[in-house]
């Protein structure tokens, strides 16, 4: 029952990852060497994009977090019907494909979008979104990020119940009393937890940044760079620093995941 | 005099309502916006196109790479599909009615996808079979391709099926109809399937999403030797013969297929919208 | 002055009335049950005790003042769910505490409240446990102390031990009593099972479709219900259809016969009496035995006869040896009877 899964698992997914860890400590000739790890920091593009990965992901989490907590709310608490329909919207927006998604994404709110063209009759200052700055990924990423975490964190918003905002106002206390008590220290874990899938999410993105332009737009990410560097290594041995890279990414992500299953194991006991 | 009622738990109705407009407002607009792309015959610096025509569709619907590219897309995700359902339904359909300990085996299985980001596992496959000549000739091949395909998108459908299958309780439902007298095909095809159906969709769906828009294992691993959906459009955004108005047909038909299936797929049922508990295990 | 005082309450849901123009007071210190099936209006006129609905029409007061209009949380009420309601991420002793820090109680004086609220309920040594490491009724001792930790001045409770296994029900249920008598709390208390009613309560208000439809004692109400829907919701009473004889007298057979002072001849009537009212006399009304079953205390028979199928009910040291399908005659005593118009 397992072995063709488990074959899958062992060879597509376990074995190639393992490979990957041995090329990060191997050289050109296919000899032992910590000369990738050692080099990687020397080489600014490659620094640039570790920080441009830790950066991007943890601002496009915050602001998943920051913006999604309250619509996930409002979904979770909407009228069935309507809330199917929302779900529908939010899972489309979360699954659009990348090129779609950006192609979609500048034609609406780019320098020329529909969006922003409409704003300028009104406002003619406004500028749009500039997807080819940097910054752009961010929004692009948000577009699908936001309906991800609200999706993922609708289950956890219904553990704030009507039944214990009962039991607290017949306690004596106010709204804003039950929500420091009870509401936000158990949806904390929830969305602390969100917050690192969105991470994890995020820094392992490749094909939106790569329809933005990729390497040659400016963009700096982890994923983008192991890209180049494939492409650029062909089917050479050149593969050290990728490999390094991929390692890099593959840690940050089980690190994050880590720590989401931690935040999650007591509170996990709080949805029915 | 119609009296007050006491405060709601869940804020002023006016205050969601208004958040799901606009958030239906900022999911619609690169959307209208992709569906004036493909209708424009130019479009100009303003808010809407200067006239409009349904030449780019005829155009677009009628290109041979088109054509191949979305033929190549479909066959690939719908066998992987098909390939998904076959391999995770029944280890996990075993977890739930006879053997719970390997449960969280398969709920660890699921999260390893999300460690492994696409393109570090495009790059790592490619790299992996190239070890022994046996497989090295499936290098680059479409069957690869698929190969990738399933290992890196059959968690989304575990959770939403695992969810399903707890939801239903389908350990005691099993244990009922085998007091019955039911034998196991009969109980698979009348009790666990008609169950956990709608699990299967919600899972199947997000497979089919994530696969067919995938581009970082198309390019990696095959790149221009299976030309994809997405790796079509790409071409077609940059370069010197970029037509964005083919994009924006492409992309359309891309949406209507996700969008039809999701809304036939979530209006089902209130459950089954994978949540941030999966990979959790409550005991 | 009633401490709680509830006049002509009347709450609607779409079309359902829920509540329809229910008046009823309790004294203070007395504990009043709400029986009635689901769907009675029971728990909504709790919830607008408590403040958690506001009633459409008519007034409630708390020693006479009127908090018809004032919020959950200024009511000083203490509220026991169904469902427990515990607060899943404070430990048992933080839910005890919760009402007195909502009311900003001095830190000092919160610990030691908290824990002879602990001890009260018997939890000293669960303090620090969470509600999901405690049993069910643990969980619901918890919810008690929480209720009655700020000394309120009127106690809810709704269903509170319909979550429990039988056992623990009946445990927590003469211990619910005992703590309520000690403190001398006002308490009003809703449930669905008659026997949990008639066990607590000192008065006992039995509703039927958004109506009281019987008020008073345990003892009296079980004795001589005064509709027949309270007679068929109390004690499983037997009920036959009979008609009045020409004499104005009601007979059933060899069990009983009975002049009706105020019923028109040949008009139909219901005759219901309570099983342990049956007696076996060879000379009574004959039936056949149908079933048996030892309930420990009591030994009930089911003995079909022409009139239908009516239960008896003996105690099991008195109890004849009587098989299924045995011939047995039957007797009612006379004053356990209540009729009701047909």
């Amino acid at each position: 029952m397992l072995l063709p899964l488990g074959f899958v698992i062992l060879f597509l997914l376990l074995g190639p990852a393992l490979k990957i860890a041995i090329d990060s400590f191997e050289d050109e000739a296919g000899g032992a060497t910590l000369g990738n790890w050692l080099s990687l920091l020397d080489v600014p593009l490659v620094r640039r994009s570790i920080l441009g990965s830790l950066w991007v992901g943890a601002l496009v989490a915050t602001l998943s977090t920051l913006l999604g907590t309250p619509l996930a709310w409002a979904v979770e608490h909407l009228r069935p019907g309507r809330r199917s329909l929302g779900i529908a919207f939010l899972t489309v927006a979360a699954n659009l494909s990348a090129t779609a998604l950006v192609f979609g994404f500048s034609a609406a709110f780019g320098t020329v979008g529909l969006v922003t063209l409409a704003v300028q009759e009104l406002w003619p200052g406004f500028m749009g979104v500039d997807l080819y700055d940097p910054t752009g990924v961010v929004y692009v990423f948000l577009y699908f990020h936001i309906p991800l975490f609200v999706l993922l964190t609708l289950p956890a918003m219904g553990i704030v119940s009507q039944r214990l905002w009962e039991a607290a106002a017949v306690c004596g206390a106010r709204p804003r009393f039950f929500w420091w008590r009870v509401g936000l220290p158990m949806l904390l874990p929830f969305l602390a937890a969100g917050w690192f899938l969105m991470f994890v999410w995020a820094i392992s993105q490749y094909g939106v940044p790569l329809a933005l332009g990729g390497a040659d737009a400016g963009i700096d990410l982890i994923a983008i760079r192991i890209g180049a560097l494939i492409e650029t290594a062909g089917r050479s041995n050149r593969f050290g620093q990728a490999a390094c890279l991929s390692i890099l990414l593959i840690a940050l992500s089980a690190l994050a995941l880590l720590v989401y299953h931690r935040l999650l194991r007591r509170a996990a006991r709080w949805i029915a | 005099m119609k009296r007050r009622h006491p405060e709601s738990l869940a804020g002023p109705a006016a205050l969601r309502a208004s958040a799901v407009a606009l958030i239906a407002l900022f999911t619609v607009a690169p959307i209208l916006a992709t569906v004036l792309y493909s209708l424009a015959t130019v479009w100009r610096h303003r808010p809407l196109p200067d006239g409009y025509t349904l030449a780019w569709w005829w155009a677009t619907l009628s290109d041979r790479d088109f054509i191949a590219a979305a033929g190549r897309s479909l066959l690939l995700t719908l066998a992987t599909v098909l390939l998904i359902n076959l391999l995770v339904l029944p280890p996990l359909y075993w977890s739930h009615v006879r053997n719970p300990r390997i449960r969280p085996l398969l709920q660890l299985a699921a999260l390893i996808p999300f460690v492994l980001p696409g393109i570090v596992m495009a790059a790592a496959i490619n790299r992996f079979v190239g070890l022994w000549p046996v497989t090295a000739t499936l290098q680059a091949t479409p069957l690869l391709l698929l190969l990738s395909s399933i290992a890196v998108s059959f968690s989304a459908y575990l959770w939403a099926v695992d969810s399903a299958m707890r939801s239903a309780k389908i350990a005691t439902l099993c244990e009922a109809a085998t007091t019955m007298g039911a034998g196991p095909v009969y109980i698979l095809r009348r009790v666990v399937v008609p169950n956990i159906k709608h699990g299967i969709a919600i899972g199947s769906l997000l497979a089919f999403a994530s696969v067919i828009g995938e581009l970082a294992l198309p390019r990696i691993i095959t790149g221009s030797a299976f030309e994809t959906i997405p790796l079509w459009q790409l071409r077609e955004m940059r370069g010197t013969d970029a037509d964005p108005n083919a994009v924006a047909v492409s992309s359309l038909l891309l949406l209507i297929l996700l969008f039809t299936i999701a809304v036939f797929v979530i209006r089902r049922g209130r459950a089954g919208v994978p949540g941030i508990i999966f990979g959790v295990d409550k005991g | 002055m009633w401490q709680v005082e509830i006049e002509s309450v009347t709450r609607q849901f779409g079309a359902t009335l829920a509540l329809d123009g229910v008046s009823l007071g309790i004294a203070e210190g007395e504990m009043v049950a709400l029986l009635g099936p689901s769907g009675c209006g029971k728990t909504t006129l709790l919830r607008c005790v408590a403040g958690l609905s506001r009633p459409d029409d008519g007034t409630i007061r708390f020693a006479g003042r009127d908090v018809t209009d004032l919020p959950a949380r200024q009511r000083d009420v203490g509220m026991v769910f169904q469902s427990y309601a515990l607060f899943p991420n404070l430990t048992a002793a933080g839910n005890v505490a919760f009402p007195l820090e909502a009311r900003s109680w001095p830190s000092g004086k919160v610990a030691p409240r908290v824990k002879e609220l602990m001890a009260l309920v018997g939890l000293e040594r669960e303090a620090s446990r969470f509600p999901h490491e405690l049993s069910g009724g643990q969980q619901q001792r918890v919810a008690l102390a929480r209720a009655l930790a700020p000394r309120p001045s009127i106690l809810l409770l709704d269903e509170p031990l319909s979550a429990l296994d039988a056992l623990t029900r009946t445990d927590l249920r003469d211990q619910i009593r005992q703590i309520q008598l000690a403190l001398g709390t006002t308490a009003l208390y809703v449930t669905h099972d008659q026997a949990e009613a008639l066990a607590v309560a000192d008065r006992i208000g039995v509703m039927e479709a958004g109506r009281v439809v019987e008020l008073g004692p345990p003892a009296e109400i079980y004795r001589s219900p005064r509709s027949r829907f309270g007679a068929a919701f109390l004690g499983a009473r037997n009920a036959l259809s009979l008609t009045i004889g020409s004499d104005g007298w009601v007979r059933c057979g060899g069990a009983f016969a009975l002049p009706m002072r105020d019923g028109r001849p040949g008009s139909p009537v219901v005759a219901t009496f309570p099983p342990e009212s049956v007696a076996f006399d060879p000379e009574g009304l004959p039936g056949r035995i149908r079933l048996v079953s030892f309930r420990g205390a009591l030994t009930r028979f089911r003995v079909a006869t022409d009139h239908g199928e009516i239960d008896a009910d003996l105690l099991s040291t008195a109890a004849p040896a009587l098989q299924r399908d045995e011939a047995v005659g039957l007797r009612v005593q006379a004053e356990m009877i209540r009729f009701y118009a047909d």
